[in-house]
């Protein structure tokens, strides 16, 4: 499945867009795509810090060191 | 830097990236921008979500969301052999599917690893540094 979004860019963020086509090679679709797959991954990454890493120290985790040595 | 890395993270990377701001989340991040390919398989999955509700009171979102981050590794096929020994089946699902880098935190599973193999067994760290520091 496939969807066609608009995006509606200022002059500069067009012209950035621009330069990094230039500098990858890439089309601006992929960069596009890329900027949005990065930052849906650090969006669920930050929402779930933000749940489970009280909850963790609450548990007796403190650092991802604890969780490494605990869970195999 | 060498494109297209296969990197198989074992479950305690998966959980820590997903519980603590870190080096795993940041090995995550990393290599998913920098166009290797992450790998998975089921029993990741599956194990993850048994820690997640064995750990916390409040694990509903979290297993969802869990599947939201998990669904960024492309899935291969699990190993039914050893039964009696799940991280010795990870290893093997990572190698049957050509991955190059193993990432663990388990002290027994880096004990795997050798040198003249062709996929290594390291830590998040060793990853880091092969994968990220090196370009390799």
């Amino acid at each position: 499945m496939s969807a066609v979004l608009t995006v509606r860019l200022n002059d500069e963020e067009a012209l950035a867009l621009d330069r990094l086509v230039h500098a990858t090679g890439k089309s601006r679709s992929d960069l596009v795509r890329d900027a949005l797959r990065q930052q849906a991954l650090r969006e669920t990454l930050r929402l779930l810090q933000e749940d489970l890493g009280p909850q963790a120290r609450a548990a007796g985790w403190l650092t991802e060191d604890d969780i490494l040595r605990d869970v195999s | 830097m060498k494109a297209g890395r296969r990197v198989f993270f074992d479950t305690n990377v998966w959980v820590s990236a997903a519980v603590f701001p870190g080096l795993c989340a940041e090995l995550l991040l990393t290599l998913e921008g920098a166009g290797h390919l992450l790998l998975t398989s089921a029993l990741v999955r599956t194990e993850a979500h048994d820690v997640l509700r064995r750990k916390f009171a409040r694990h509903a979102a979290a297993l969802e969301r869990f599947d939201t981050l998990w669904a960024c590794a492309a899935r291969v096929s699990d190993e039914a052999e050893p039964a009696d020994d799940a991280d010795a089946r990870l290893v093997a699902a990572a190698r049957a599917a050509g991955a190059d880098i193993f990432v663990t935190g388990d002290q027994r599973v880096l004990g795997w690893d050798a040198a003249e193999t062709a996929m290594r067994i390291v830590t998040p760290r060793g990853a880091w540094g092969m994968l990220v520091v090196a370009g390799g």
